[in-house]
């Protein structure tokens, strides 16, 4: 037998500037589930990617069962016995499940009624149970990942690589997902699994590597390591933008201070009708910047969406300034003080190809000082415009410059400009810095900070564990659509915050992950 | 009101630039589709120049066929405005002809049952019409927004139902007395509800003049009014525009309903203007040359007068050319489609990319 099943060598990665890996060397044994965990953009996806033929690597090489190979294409890959099982799945939906198979490897001839058989036959043989002739939109999340993996497997892989597999399931359909895990790796397959999940990586795999910006930090037998070295080593010490935090306002310290917004047993489901959001219970008082901390996927984006009013909520309420606002329109709750920060940036946050005068004055455009009745006051606009683009420090050709022409930290200063110049009650501020260059960065901080001391309670919506730890005064954290601790004052740091985030139990005393725990200052 | 700050003056040149640069598209397509079309009138043996000289002179040729062309431009106006006035707000209306149809058979009735002094006769006339194809663009906006049932597909079919809906009406409970034959008319509108002309004695009516107001006035609300400006944003970018609290699917009915409205007045103006009854089968294709109109100029409600002149010209230059000499007006059927094909090219860089290409060649050669 190989002493490696897949064995990655120094691999070397760039897009444009950015590194997304370095001189990384990952040697996975034949047999075994291999676990691979970092934060968001450590490099796991390009590495995997690299390994199933997508990318080609920079520099290094790949090796599979201890022979250097050329993974020129993921159809090269799969002839090398290497399979990947994406984390959203990649079928056709109008499609049966054998067509889908028939669609991997186009051959003249479709033999639909023999590969039906072959595919209920392996199904039979793994006990992943499925109906070949049943067409994808009709499966279930689960299944589909089922008949991915049975995809992988007819196709001859004997290592699996899943991508945050169960970022999709339901505990009880992950639980299952893994005893198949182990099934297959008894049966001498190899198994890669991504994921950010701890709790998982402690249950299901027998290596680990933790993946860091880029870089191999952290390797272990799963049975030698726990959950609190892992977090520290995919956290690290990270460099980020420190803001001198000021003396949080005196307003969030009274308990007097005003309830701006009240979320009360709030459940959201996403476009699919998979509930992501489980009876979620917060409140943000004036002058208080609240955090919600997640790891991507576990329901902060529904949440968001469920307050700014662009997701029905399946249940619960949302109480703005003491209205009930559960099913007020965007409009309303911009009316009551409203103002949200979209995480889809160009899908929500902006019009690309409107101009900077049209983008500001959205959602006050119908009252005065930019409408009389039914006209626009185009001067009065521009004139804002021109006013925010100084204030805001964007940089553009003036307020007729088009949206889609700027660079992404100016798109998003328009974005801020727009939500955070006005008297705004609440703003709900979702990945207000991500993918926007250091300065901008900076600036965003600096202004939700400033609208903080001027008694504006702000809901912070971040996978960036350094700008909660730098803004926020509460932190809830939210793990599989639940909220599972709160976190406050001192007691909120990045190592703890990751491991409540992962589902990890062991730090700050017991935590059962659906239970509510508080932790609070000591 | 004037605003002399210094960004809005800079403006203008950008914004004469932009309309410049959009007026570019029509016109190398049309060239273009000339010389394509005189290539295919070659290949026949037959004359080009002679086939376009007696195109002009049938279109412009003299002022009955100045006013020809206008009278037929009138409604292709209105319904290029009322498709482009939907496209811009993210809807597809393929039911122009459909609208169109029920504004001008409920405009006849009107026209017909009614006996008012002109000047409330006239605009009720063309109020009905307006009203009856809103109510027909109505319907397919509404279920869109509640069913999302896709609106191509269902104005499309709408199309059929309006046909064959004013057919049975105009056969039986409309027809009119003593009539017979394949054109079946519904009662003559009131002389009170025809529309004026304008240019006596060719039969051009206040209906142009209102077609074109209308263009201005579309122009006008999508650069200023609150609603204009609302549906170029749930246009161009309907997550932002709900985000922003501009619900897309009111604006989605709203535009609707001004389309339909429009479509039905073309309607309105050929019954009060040029048949004085609705006729079946009525003057048809309005709705699809419509489209022709608005794509040439890329839904742009200031470019769809000359747009809808130029297609008309063509219309009514064939049949001047067909009689004239010997070749057939099919051709400008093959001319008017060949512009659109070069119209829609979305990428109009391929000249100048084949004429750097030959550029680039020329420079090395004397290079080497």
């Amino acid at each position: 037998m190989s002493q490696y099943a897949l064995r990655l060598e120094h691999i070397s990665k760039s897009f444009g500037s950015i590194r997304a890996n370095r001189d990384v060397t990952l040697s996975v044994r034949p047999g075994t589930i291999h676990g691979i965990v970092g934060e968001n953009g450590a490099g796991k996806t390009t590495l995997m990617r690299i390994a199933y033929g997508f990318y080609q690597p920079d520099q290094g090489r790949v090796l599979v069962d201890d022979a250097p190979v050329a993974l020129t294409s993921p159809r090269v890959a799969l002839g090398l016995g290497i399979g990947m099982v994406h984390q959203h799945s990649l079928l056709v939906d109008s499609m049966t499940a054998t067509e889908n198979l028939l669609l991997a490897v186009p051959r003249p001839v479709l033999a639909i009624r023999l590969t039906a058989q072959r595919l209920r036959a392996l199904a039979d043989e793994t006990g992943l149970m499925l109906d070949p002739d049943e067409r994808v939109r009709d499966l279930s999340v689960a299944n589909r990942q089922r008949l991915e993996i049975l995809k992988a497997l007819y196709h001859g892989a004997r290592i699996v690589i899943l991508d945050e597999p169960t970022a999709v399931l339901t505990p009880q359909e992950a639980r299952a997902l893994f005893e198949h895990l182990r099934k297959f790796a008894a049966d001498g397959r190899t198994i890669v699994i991504i994921t950010h999940k701890l709790l998982e990586v402690m249950d299901v795999t027998s290596q680990v590597s933790v993946l860091r910006a880029g870089e191999l930090v952290y390797e272990a037998e799963t049975a030698q390591t726990d959950e609190a070295t892992l977090a520290r080593a995919m956290v690290g010490r990270t460099v980020s933008l420190r803001l001198e935090r000021a003396a949080p306002a005196p307003a969030s310290d009274t308990p007097a201070a005003e309830t701006v917004l009240q979320i009360e047993g709030l459940s959201a489901e996403d476009d699919h009708g998979i509930p992501r959001v489980r009876s979620v219970d917060l409140s943000v008082r004036a002058g208080e910047i609240v955090a919600i901390a997640a790891v991507e996927g576990n329901g902060q984006r529904e949440l968001a969406e469920a307050v700014s009013g662009l997701r029905r909520p399946s249940a619960g309420r949302v109480v703005l300034l003491g209205h009930d606002v559960t099913r007020a329109t965007p409009r309303r709750r911009r009316e009551l003080g409203m103002r949200s920060v979209a995480e889809d940036r160009l899908e929500r946050g902006v019009n690309v190809t409107a101009t900077i005068t049209e983008n500001v004055i959205a959602g006050r455009h119908y009252r005065p000082p930019f409408a009389r009745r039914w006209l626009l006051d185009l001067s009065a606009a521009r004139r804002y415009a021109s006013d925010l683009i100084e204030r805001f420090a964007i940089v553009a050709s003036g307020p007729d410059a088009r949206v889609g022409t700027l660079s992404g930290g100016n798109i998003q200063k328009v974005v801020v400009a727009r939500e955070l110049a006005d008297g705004a009650r609440l703003v709900v501020a979702a990945q207000p810095t991500q993918g926007v260059d250091v300065g901008a960065t900076e600036f965003i901080r600096r202004h939700l900070a400033t609208m903080r001391a001027k008694g504006t309670a702000i809901l912070l919506i971040s996978s960036e564990l350094s700008e909660i730890v730098d803004l926020a005064d509460r932190v809830y954290v939210l793990f599989g659509g639940e909220v599972v601790a709160e976190v406050t004052g001192s007691e909120i740091d990045e190592e703890r915050l990751g491991l409540l985030m992962m589902g990890g139990r062991r730090v700050a005393g017991p935590l059962h992950p659906p239970a509510m725990q508080s932790v609070t200052h000591g | 009101m004037a605003d002399q700050s210094i960004p809005r003056r800079a403006a203008v040149p950008g914004a004469v630039a932009r309309s410049l640069r959009a007026a570019a598209r029509p016109v190398v397509a049309i060239v273009l589709g000339f010389v394509v079309s005189g290539l295919i009138v070659l290949a026949t043996g037959k004359d080009p120049i002679e086939a376009g000289r007696a195109l002009v002179q049938g279109a412009v040729g003299s002022q009955s066929a100045i006013a020809g062309t206008l009278s037929l431009a009138t409604p292709l106006m209105l319904s290029a405005l009322a498709f482009a006035v939907a496209f811009r707000g993210s809807m597809f209306n393929a039911g122009v002809e459909g609208q169109l149809l029920i504004g001008a058979f409920v405009s006849a009735v009107v026209g017909f049952s009614f006996d008012l002094p002109p000047i409330l006769h006239i605009p009720l006339m063309l109020l009905a019409g307006a009203v009856g194809g809103a109510f027909w663009a109505f319907l397919p906006a509404i279920w869109r927004v509640s069913l999302r049932a896709n609106e191509i597909v269902t104005t499309l079919m709408m199309n059929f139902i309006a046909s064959a809906l004013t057919d049975y009406f105009v056969l039986y409970p409309f027809r009119a007395a003593g009539q017979s034959g394949s054109a079946i008319k519904t009662a003559t509108i009131h002389e009170s509800a025809y529309l004026p002309r304008i240019w006596p004695p060719y039969n051009l009516t206040i209906a142009l003049p209102i077609a074109i107001v209308c263009c201005v006035i579309v122009w006008y609300a999508f650069r200023r009014f609150v609603i204009g400006y609302e549906v170029r944003m749930v246009g161009t970018a309907p997550g932002f525009a709900s985000s922003s609290g501009i619900d897309p699917r009111r604006r989605q009915v709203a535009v609707m309903l001004i389309s339909g409205a429009l479509a039905g007045l073309a309607g309105a103006s050929q019954v009060g203007g040029v048949f004085h009854a609705f006729v079946s089968p009525f003057a048809s294709n309005l709705g699809f040359n419509g489209v022709l109109v608005a794509l040439l100029v890329g839904n742009g409600p200031l470019g769809i007068p000359p747009a809808a002149a130029f297609i008309a010209a063509l219309q009514g230059g064939a049949i001047t050319m067909e009689l004239t000499t010997t070749i057939s007006r099919y051709i400008v059927g093959a001319l008017t489609a060949t512009i659109i094909v070069f119209v829609s090219a979305r990428r109009f860089g391929w000249p100048a990319a084949i004429l750097a290409r030959i550029r680039r060649a020329r420079a090395q050669q004397t290079e080497s």
